[in-house]
Parts: structure tokens; sequence; C-alpha cells
């Protein structure tokens, strides 16, 4: 069987807490979706949700059903890849790295797509009819937010997240793009004055979605790409818009297919980004739609925003590009981690073995080089886990020499900044810092006290405490 | 940083922000998230428009 959403979900059923399924109908437009979401995440638990019974944007019982938190555990992202749910920190991050380098060439299927298995076009293709969810307070409305294609003038297809808003209008919307080449795409149909042609993925193998944020060269072929990803060949059909001019995944939950016209922006934003800040009011591309095409009883995929969701999602996929432009020039590297405190776009943490004096600021000042909202990075040793936000910031506390361990890049030093067009809203960014975060080793210095290793691996809770005890640490 | 300003909606009062770059002097009606009213930024019952203070930027490293 190809890789899906249904069968990724059956996998997930096998595992207890990883996926509750909701019977009580929801209506996502009105924040009830989200407003369970934020209580769960205050309890500090991040099952994927399954809505049997949303509502659309008419108030109406769905058609469709609504997933979503699928991406806020990185055990369930280590599923997604093959890797070890019980390894899903490093272990992960460099899988995902390797990944991004390889391509698998798709599959083209002539006919028996699942996703067009129904078809809607003209006036029936009413994305009103699908459960959107409305996130945050000022949201301008209610917003898709998976992944979307388009193909260069040359051939090849870009795929990245980008937000779709709805309008009330059933056939428009309007798209939020922050990623260079899709906006390379749209520039390059409105210098010839055509309609760009766009879809939107609601629902796929999470593979296919996560893969999309690995970062690559502008010729690589995406959908090869996430043949990696996958670990078999992609499965592709004709669009029922554009036919074979603009292949689709025929794996997927629910397509939109439609067009930017050239030159056409409208109001969109704010939104709920994913610093935890509402990216603010602006204009973007109209998408018009063509045709909605979907399996029966299909799912609609969405990612909340800001919240731990989209942690691992963009954490695996920058760790990755780190872990592979690094470690040639760092053999020295252990582990890094793009920190949950800042959104994981924000903030690193880097763990070296035997530190040389310099490398420190060397490395942090490289990894801040990649990327222009990456703003922070704490270098520690290798005692200190990384994904442990607690031990990096006792390492800050304690072994950091402020009058010399901090090392600031204004925006004037070359280092790349944010840019307004960067999309992730409005931040009191104005510079970067390196913290060296290192146990010194140039004078006599204490070190941190331990229990014996040997010890802890012999004395096993589950010998000591009562077992209702126990059951409730679970 | 994006420069940003706050809006006050006229008909409900709620305030929202926008990009300044784009919308500030675009002559393109804004849109309340909350009530759906359009206004241009000069029919706001507020505006916020206030910029980061000169001198707030980092000068340089402390190394």
């Amino acid at each position: 069987m190809p890789k899906d959403l249904r069968g990724f979900l059956h996998e997930l059923r096998a595992r207890p807490d990883e996926l509750i399924e909701v019977d009580r109908p929801v209506r996502p437009h009105e924040f009830e979706v989200t407003a369970l979401l934020k209580q769960l995440e205050d309890r500090g638990r991040h099952p994927a949700l399954l809505f049997q019974h949303p509502t659309d944007q008419h108030d109406r019982p769905s058609e469709f059903r609504l997933l979503t938190n699928l991406y806020a555990s990185r055990a369930r992202c280590a599923m997604m890849f093959g890797v070890d749910p019980a390894t899903p920190n490093y272990e992960l991050s460099r899988e995902f790295g390797r990944k991004a380098r390889e391509t698998v060439a798709p599959l083209v299927l002539s006919s028996g797509a699942p996703v067009q298995e129904c078809v809607w076009r003209g006036s029936e293709a009413d994305v009103g009819r699908l459960p959107i969810v409305r996130h945050f307070t000022m949201d301008i409305g209610p917003t898709l937010t998976m992944t979307h294609v388009m193909r260069s003038l040359e051939g090849h297809y870009d795929i990245s997240f980008a937000k779709t808003f709805y309008t009330w209008d059933p056939h428009r919307m309007v798209v939020s793009i922050h990623t260079r080449d899709l906006h390379r795409i749209i520039r390059e149909y409105e210098a010839r004055g055509e309609p760009a042609p766009i879809i939107n993925v609601l629902g796929h193998h999470p593979a296919f979605h996560h893969g999309s944020l690995a970062r690559n060269a502008w010729e690589v072929d995406d959908y090869a790409m996430i043949g990696s990803f996958l670990g078999e060949p992609l499965r592709l059909a004709p669009s029922v818009t554009w036919g074979d001019r603009f292949m689709v995944p025929a794996d997927a939950e629910i397509i939109i297919e439609g067009e930017i016209p050239p030159g056409e922006r409208d109001i969109c934003d704010p939104f709920g980004e994913v610093p935890r800040l509402y990216q603010a009011q602006c204009l973007r591309p109209v998408f018009q739609v063509k045709a909605i095409t979907f399996r029966r009883n299909a799912i609609v995929q969405d990612i909340f925003s800001g919240f731990h969701d989209c942690y691992p999602l963009n954490a695996v996929a920058t760790e990755g590009a780190l872990e592979m432009a690094l470690r040639p020039r760092f053999p020295n590297l252990h582990a890094l981690h793009m920190a949950d405190s800042g959104s994981a776009l924000m903030a690193i943490y880097i763990a070296l073995k035997d530190i040389r004096p310099g490398q420190a600021e060397e490395i942090g000042r490289l990894a801040l080089e990649r990327s222009p909202v990456l703003h922070c990075a704490v270098i520690v040793d290798d005692d200190i886990d990384v994904f442990n936000e607690g031990e990096v910031l006792w390492a800050v506390h304690t072994y950091t020499n402020l009058q010399r361990g901090i090392t600031i890049l204004p925006e004037t030093s070359g280092v790349a900044h944010g840019q307004p067009w960067s999309g992730f809203g409005p931040s009191n960014w104005g510079g970067k810092v390196v913290i060296a975060a290192n146990r010194p080793t140039d004078f006599a210095f204490g070190s941190r006290s331990e229990v014996p290793a040997e010890v802890i691996a012999q004395t096993r809770l589950a010998d000591y405490l009562p077992p209702a005890a126990l059951a409730r640490m679970r | 940083m994006e420069r940003i300003f706050w809006a006050e909606c006229p008909t409900c009062h709620h305030n929202f922000y926008c990009s300044h770059r784009e919308l500030r002097h675009a002559r393109v009606k804004l849109l309340c998230p909350f009530c759906h009213a359009r206004f241009l930024p000069e029919e706001a019952a507020s505006l916020d428009e206030r910029d980061r203070p000169p001198g707030a930027e980092v000068k340089g490293s402390n190394n």
C-alpha cells in the first residue's frame, strides 16, 4: 500500500495516547478546536486530535474530518520517517538531514488517483464547505495552514507551507507565502502576465508535509525529494484543471486547485504565526479556486501554529540542515537543538565535545548566519542535554562569563538579520547573540554534582515505588 | 524588524495591527478582524504608529 495519512493514523492507533478521536461535533471556525488544544497544551499533553464531526464555514456539518496537532511530538515525527520513536531527538534530526540530500523519482498514475474519487468544480467548489480552523483572537478569519505546490516555468515543482485565508467568498482566498521559491515562481508568471497554477494539499502522509521544510536548491524537484522522505516514490496524477501540465499528489486527502491572477492582491492577516506573535495585516496574492478534489471521508489537516504542533516541524528540519552544514568543519559537534522556547526558530543550543578556545563563538556565528530569524546561539559541553532546556539554562547561569562569554552581533555585523518579508511578525530583535556556556577549562573550576550512573541503572523506580504512584507518573 | 502600526476600528473599537510599509500610506482599506469593517488608516478611531526609538538597536560586541 502506498503511504498516506490513513495508513499513518492506523499506525498511531496502535500506540496509547498518541491519537485521540473526538466524536462530539465541534465548530473550528469559532475557535473551539484551538480552545481544546490550548487546554491540552497547558496540561503538558500533546496528542494528535482527529475530529470526526466538525462543522463547515456555513455552520453545517462538514462532510470532512479534521486532524490537528499531529506534529506536536518528536516521537510521532520519528515514526513518520522510519526512525525509532524511542530515540526521537538528534537521531531524527540527522536522519532528516540525510533524507534531504536524496531524491526518489515519482511514479505517475494514468488513472485511479484516490484524491480524485470526488471532484467539485464551478459553483460546487465552495471552500466554505471545509472545516477551516480560526485559531487565535486577532486572526482575520479561518485559515488553512498546510502545504502548497507550484511549478516553475522550468518544470520543477516546489512544495512549501503557506497560509490560505478564507474570505467568505466561496471561490476566492488569499495566500500568504513566506518562502523564496514560491515567491520566485509567482514573479515569473506575473512577468509573463499569466495566472500561476497553485494547489493546496490539505492532507497527506505527514512526511509529505514535513519533508517540504527541507532546504534545497532551486532546481531540485520537491516531488522527487519527498520520495526520499517517504521512502518510496511519491505517486502523482494529472490535475483535473490543467491535466498533465500540473501533476498532483495522488494519495493526498484533499487538494484545492487554483490560480493566482497576475498582480492581484488583497488584504490578509493578522494571523498568530509560528513565533506566537501575530503577523501584521498586509497585502498578499489572491487564490482563485478552480476545483476541489478529495477522497471519500477525507481528512483536512491543520497546524496549531505557535505551539508544540510546529516545534518539531521547524526544529527537525533546521537541525538536520545544520548538522549537514556544520559537521564537516566541527567534527566534535555532539548535538544541536532548536529550542522550544524560541518557537524552534529563534534560538539554538549546540553541544560540542572538548571545546577549543574560540570555537564556541565560531560555531555560534556560523549557525546564526544560516537563518535570518535565528538570533540566539548557546554553546554547551557535550554532557549537557541540548534537548533539556533546564540543563542548558543551568549551564548559562553557572558557566557563562557575563563579561567575556557573550558575543553580540549587531545588524551591521554582516550576519543576515530578519527582514520584513520574512513574515513572522514584529519582534524586538536588534542583533544576534552567541552565549558561550561551556565549563571553563583555562583555570581551576568546580564540577557538576552527579549521582553515580551505575547505581541509577541498578536502582529502578519500579522496584521501589508503589504501583499506583508509578502509574501516576506515566 | 518589521515596523507595524496599531489601528482602532471606528466601528467596533477593537485594536489590531498592520504592516506600516505595506498599508500605512497605500490608500488601501484595512479590514477589521473582529467586525470586518473596512476603513482607511486615516479613518481609524486611533492609531499607534510609534517606531522603535532611535538608538535602541544594538551597537556592537562586548568582546
